[in-house]
C-alpha cells in the first residue's frame, strides 16, 4: 500500500460570534397606563390583584392545602385505577418521597412569590395608610407558608429597578420568622377592626402573628424544637385580643364552612373571599367537597382523595365534627356533612351504587394503589365544606383561613408550652378549659377530657382542623411528622421537615441552595 | 423588563484533522476530531421570584456545553470505466455531548394525554447530556396483579439513557452503467433513545372495549390488567436506531431523439423507501415539540404525521 499524500491539518479557534449588542424588547410591565389609572397607577386596582393572587393558593387542592395536608395523616390521595394515577404525584406526598421536582411544590413557591410581589408592588405605589397596612399583611400572608415549607424565603424589598439583574434576597428561618413578624406589627395600627371576610384586618394579623410565635421554635430548630415563653405569651396575648371580639363557636360546627358562611359563620377570623355574583374566588372552596366526592353522588365528584381510618378513628362517635346531617345538603343530595363512610343514600333514601354497580360503600381501608373491584369505593370521604348547590364555579363558600377554634387551640398549646395563663372571655383561663370549652360546646357535643396535655392539644386540633390545611405544621410542631403512620411505614428522614427548593428556583436565583437531604 | 447584561454565547472550536489519499488516490480518507465549548448558554428563563408575574427573560446560564467527537469521512472511486463507474462515499460521526455547571436543574419533554398531567421525561442538568431521560424504572407487569412493577414502587426517577444519538452514519453511491445511472443516498444514527409517548397514551391497555389498543398488548403472554395506571416510564423509551432508504433514482439516459430534442432523460425517484429499525412508531426520525418553558425537548414521539414515502417519475428533454 502507498500513501499518495499525507495531509495533516491542526486548528485552534475561539471564535467570538458578537456582531451586535443584544436588545431585548419589552414585552410585560406594569405601566400606569395598564393599571387602570389615566396618569397616575390606580392603586386600589393593584390591592384588589394582591388579594386575588391567593386565589389559585388557596381554592385548589393541588398547591397550599395539598402541601399541608396529604403530607399528613389526614389526607390520601391514592390512585385508582388509571385515576388520580398523575404519575405519583400525589402518592408521594404522603409516603414522603417528593423530590426537587415536584410540580405542585414547584408551582406552590412560584405562586407564593408572584403574591409577595404583588402586595410589594402596592407599597411601590403610593398606597393610603391602609392600603399600605393591607399590602404588608398580604406580603407576610405570602412569606409565611414559603418558610413554613421550604425555610428560605425570597424576599424583594421593592418591585421596581431592575429585576432582572438584581436576584431575591433570601431569608431564612428566625430571621425570616423576625421579619413577618415585624411587618405586621407595623400592619396592625392602620388595619381595619372586625371580621375579615375578605380583607385584611387587626385580627387576620394578629391570627397570622400567633402562627408565627407558635412555629418560632420551629424555625429555628425543626428537628427539636425549644419553645421561648416570651414568644407563648405573645401567643396568648394576641389570641386575647382576638378573643375580646364578636367571635362565638355558634349553632353549627358546618355553618362556618356553608355556601353562605361569610353570614352564618360565626367563627370566621379570616377568609379568602368567594362570591359567585362578582365573579371573585377563583373555584371557590369546591376542590375541598369534590376530590372525595363519587362521581354518582349529587355533586358529581372527582372520585379522588381520603382521609385515612386510623385518623377518623380519633373521633368519638358522638363528636358532631365527624359528621351528620346538615339541612341545604343531607335532604338535597342525601349526604352527610363531615365524613363518609359506608353506604351512601341519595335524598330520596336510595342506594347509591359506583359505576361498576357496586355499593357505593366508601370503607374505612385505602391503599396508595387501588386496583381491585372496590377501587372507587375505598376510603372514607370528607365533606367540610357544604357543597354549593346554586352556584359550581366559583362555590360561594369562602375560604377559611383563620377561625375561633384553632386561635382558642393555639392559645391553649401556647400555655402548656410555658406561656401564661389568661382568663378571658368565656373559654376559661387553663389549657384544659379552653380545651374542654370548645369539646363540651353544643357544636361539638362530646365530654371534657380529664386532663389535657400536649398530646390531647395535638389531637383535638386535628378534629377540629381537619382538612383545613393546618395538619403537616401542627404535626412537625408535635414532633409527629416523621415517625410511621398508615400508608407511610417507614419513619422518614429529617431533610422531611423542609421541602425542597424547587429545581426551577436554584437555577434562577443562586442565593437560593438545596435544603440539606435533598 | 430587559436583561441589560445580556451577551453572546461563546463557543471554543477544536478540530484536528487528517486527510489522505490511498490506492492512487483512488479512495480518499478524512479524520477529524472536534471539540466544541460552548458557554453563556442563552437561555430564555423564568423570572427569579419574586418579581413579575410570568415574566420571562434571555440570560446566560453559568453552564457549559460541550461536544466532541469524530467524523470520519471515506469516497472511493471504485469503478471509473467508459461505460461503468462507481463511486461509493462513507460518512460517520461519533459524538458525546455534556452539559456541566448548571445549579439546579431543567424539565422538558413534556408528555400529553390521559394520566400525564405534569408528566416529564427528560432533563437539563450537569454531569449528562442534554435531554438526558429521567425515568421510574419499568420492570415488567406482574403476572398476579397484571400491574406495572417499578423499581421503588415508582416513586423515585432516575437519570438514564441518552435522547441524542451517539452515531451518525451517511452512505452514498453513484452509479452508472452505458445509459443506465442509479443514485441511492442513506442515512442513520445509532445510540439514542426515543419516547413513545403515542404507545403510552394513545394505545394504552385501558381504551380496551373502547378504542385501539396496541397489538403488543393484547398478545403479550402476561396480561396486563385494565386499572394498570398509564405511566411514563422507561417502559415507552425505545432505542432509535435506524438506517434509512432516503432517497434512490434510476436513470435512463435517450440520448437524442429528433432533430429538435437533443438531449432525453428519464428517471424514477423514491424517497423514504424503507427503514430499518425496531423503533415501533411511525418513523424513527422523529421529534415532536414537547417543550418546557422553551428548553426544548428531544426524540418524544407522540402522534406525528407519519413520514410520507414518494414516488416521482421525471422526463427531462433537452432543446
Amino acid at each position: 500500500m502507498k500513501y499518495g499524500k499525507v495531509m495533516l491539518v491542526a486548528s485552534a479557534v475561539l471564535s467570538l460570534t458578537a456582531c451586535t449588542k443584544l436588545d431585548e424588547k419589552l414585552k410585560s410591565e406594569t405601566t400606569s397606563g395598564n393599571t387602570g389609572g389615566s396618569g397616575s397607577v390606580n392603586v386600589s386596582a393593584l390591592l384588589v390583584g394582591a388579594y386575588r393572587s391567593f386565589e389559585g393558593l388557596y381554592m385548589d387542592q393541588a398547591r397550599i392545602w395539598a402541601a399541608q395536608e396529604h403530607s399528613s395523616d389526614e389526607a390520601v390521595g391514592p390512585t385508582r385505577g388509571g385515576d388520580w394515577d398523575d404519575n405519583g404525584i400525589w402518592r408521594v406526598y404522603h409516603n414522603h418521597k417528593w423530590t426537587a421536582d415536584h410540580d405542585f411544590l414547584t408551582a406552590t413557591f412560584r405562586q407564593l412569590a408572584q403574591s409577595q410581589f404583588a402586595a410589594t408592588t402596592v407599597l411601590d405605589n403610593n398606597p393610603s395608610a391602609q392600603q399600605a397596612a393591607e399590602a404588608k399583611f398580604l406580603r407576610a400572608f405570602a412569606m409565611w407558608p414559603v418558610l413554613d415549607c421550604w425555610d428560605q424565603v425570597p424576599y424583594r424589598p421593592t418591585s421596581t429597578g431592575d429585576l432582572t439583574t438584581t436576584l431575591p434576597e433570601v431569608k431564612k428561618g428566625t430571621a425570616a420568622a423576625d421579619f413577618i413578624i415585624s411587618e405586621l406589627n407595623a400592619a396592625i395600627p392602620n388595619l381595619p377592626s372586625g371580621r375579615g371576610l375578605g380583607i385584611a384586618t387587626k385580627d387576620a394579623a394578629r391570627a397570622l402573628l400567633m402562627k408565627v410565635y407558635l412555629n418560632k421554635g420551629v424555625y429555628a430548630n425543626r428537628e427539636t424544637p425549644t419553645f421561648a415563653p416570651a414568644d407563648m405569651n405573645q401567643v396568648i396575648s394576641l389570641a386575647d385580643q382576638i378573643l375580646a371580639g364578636s367571635y362565638s363557636l355558634g349553632t353549627n360546627f358546618f355553618d362556618n364552612f356553608a355556601p353562605n358562611n361569610d353570614v352564618i359563620g360565626s367563627e370566621l377570623i379570616y377568609t379568602l373571599k368567594a362570591d359567585n355574583g362578582a365573579g371573585v374566588g377563583g373555584n371557590g372552596a369546591m376542590y375541598s367537597y369534590m376530590c372525595g366526592l363519587h362521581y354518582n353522588t349529587n355533586p358529581s365528584g372527582w372520585n379522588g382523595f381520603a382521609t385515612l381510618g386510623d385518623f377518623y378513628d380519633k373521633f368519638e362517635a358522638a363528636d358532631k365534627r365527624r359528621g351528620g346531617n346538615y339541612t341545604g345538603l343531607t335532604n338535597v343530595s342525601g349526604l352527610k356533612a363531615g365524613f363518609l363512610i359506608g353506604q351512601q343514600f341519595n335524598q330520596n333514601g336510595v342506594a347509591l351504587q359506583d359505576r361498576k354497580g357496586n355499593p357505593l360503600a366508601f370503607t374505612r381501608e385505602v391503599k396508595l394503589k387501588e386496583t381491585g373491584n372496590n377501587l372507587e369505593v375505598t376510603g372514607i370521604r370528607v365533606i367540610k365544606y357544604i357543597p354549593d348547590y346554586a352556584h359550581q364555579f366559583p362555590a360561594d363558600n369562602d375560604m377559611v383561613i383563620f377561625r375561633l377554634a384553632d386561635v382558642l387551640l393555639m392559645k391553649a398549646e401556647a400555655i402548656l408550652r410555658g406561656g401564661t395563663a389568661t382568663n378571658v372571655g368565656p373559654y376559661g383561663g387553663t389549657a384544659a378549659a379552653i380545651v374542654n370549652y370548645i369539646r363540651t360546646h353544643s357544636t361539638r357535643g362530646v365530654a371534657a377530657l380529664g386532663t389535657v396535655d400536649l398530646n390531647a392539644v395535638y389531637d383535638e386540633r386535628g378534629r377540629e382542623l381537619y382538612w383545613e390545611g393546618w395538619r403537616r405544621n401542627d404535626m412537625i410542631r408535635f414532633g409527629k411528622f416523621l415517625a410511621p403512620r398508615q400508608l407511610k411505614p417507614e419513619t422518614s428522614g429529617v431533610e422531611r421537615l423542609l421541602y425542597p427548593i424547587p429545581n426551577e428556583q436554584l437555577t434562577i436565583n443562586p442565593n437560593l441552595t438545596q435544603n440539606p437531604g435533598y | 423588563m430587559g436583561n441589560p447584561d445580556l451577551k453572546w454565547e461563546t463557543s471554543a472550536t477544536t478540530n484536528i484533522g487528517l486527510d489522505f489519499g490511498l490506492l492512487k488516490r483512488k479512495v480518499n480518507v478524512s479524520v477529524d476530531y472536534f471539540s466544541k465549548l460552548t458557554e453563556d448558554v442563552l437561555f430564555e428563563l423564568s423570572f427569579p421570584v419574586p418579581g413579575g408575574s410570568s415574566a420571562r427573560i434571555w440570560k446566560n446560564l453559568p453552564a457549559t456545553i460541550k461536544n466532541s467527537g469524530i467524523e470520519l469521512a471515506v469516497n472511493a472511486n471504485l469503478v471509473s470505466k467508459t461505460d461503468f463507474s462507481w463511486n461509493l462515499g462513507f460518512n460517520a460521526t461519533f459524538l458525546k455531548n455534556m452539559l456541566e455547571g448548571l445549579n439546579g436543574t431543567y424539565n422538558t419533554g413534556a408528555l400529553h394525554g390521559q394520566g400525564t398531567t405534569g408528566a416529564y421525561v427528560q432533563k437539563l442538568a450537569s454531569g449528562y447530556p442534554l435531554n438526558v431521560y429521567y425515568l421510574r424504572e419499568y420492570m415488567g407487569i406482574d403476572k398476579t396483579t397484571g400491574q406495572s412493577v417499578y423499581k421503588e414502587d415508582g416513586d423515585v426517577s432516575y437519570f438514564g439513557k441518552d435522547a441524542n444519538p451517539r452515531t451518525l452514519l451517511g452512505l452514498s453511491s453513484e452509479m452508472s452503467y452505458k445509459k443506465f445511472g442509479l443514485v441511492i443516498n442513506m442515512n442513520g444514527a445509532m445510540g439514542h433513545y426515543l419516547y413513545n409517548n403515542t404507545a403510552q397514551s394513545v394505545v394504552p391497555i385501558t381504551n380496551l372495549g373502547s378504542r385501539n389498543v396496541a397489538s403488543s398488548l393484547v398478545s403479550a403472554s402476561v396480561r396486563e390488567d385494565l386499572s394498570n395506571p398509564i405511566t411514563s416510564s422507561t417502559r415507552f423509551l425505545e432505542k432509535g436506531n435506524y438506517m434509512k432508504m432516503a432517497n434512490m433514482t434510476l436513470s435512463y439516459d435517450l440520448g437524442r431523439i429528433t432533430k429538435f430534442v437533443k438531449g432525453a432523460r428519464v428517471s424514477l425517484t423514491g424517497q423514504n423507501l424503507f427503514v430499518i429499525t425496531k423503533f415501533t412508531g411511525f418513523d424513527p426520525e422523529v421529534n415532536v415539540d414537547k417543550n418546557i418553558g422553551g428548553i426544548p425537548s428531544n426524540g418524544i414521539e407522540y402522534i406525528p404525521y407519519p413520514t410520507a414515502r414518494r414516488f416521482q417519475l421525471n422526463f427531462n428533454f433537452s432543446l
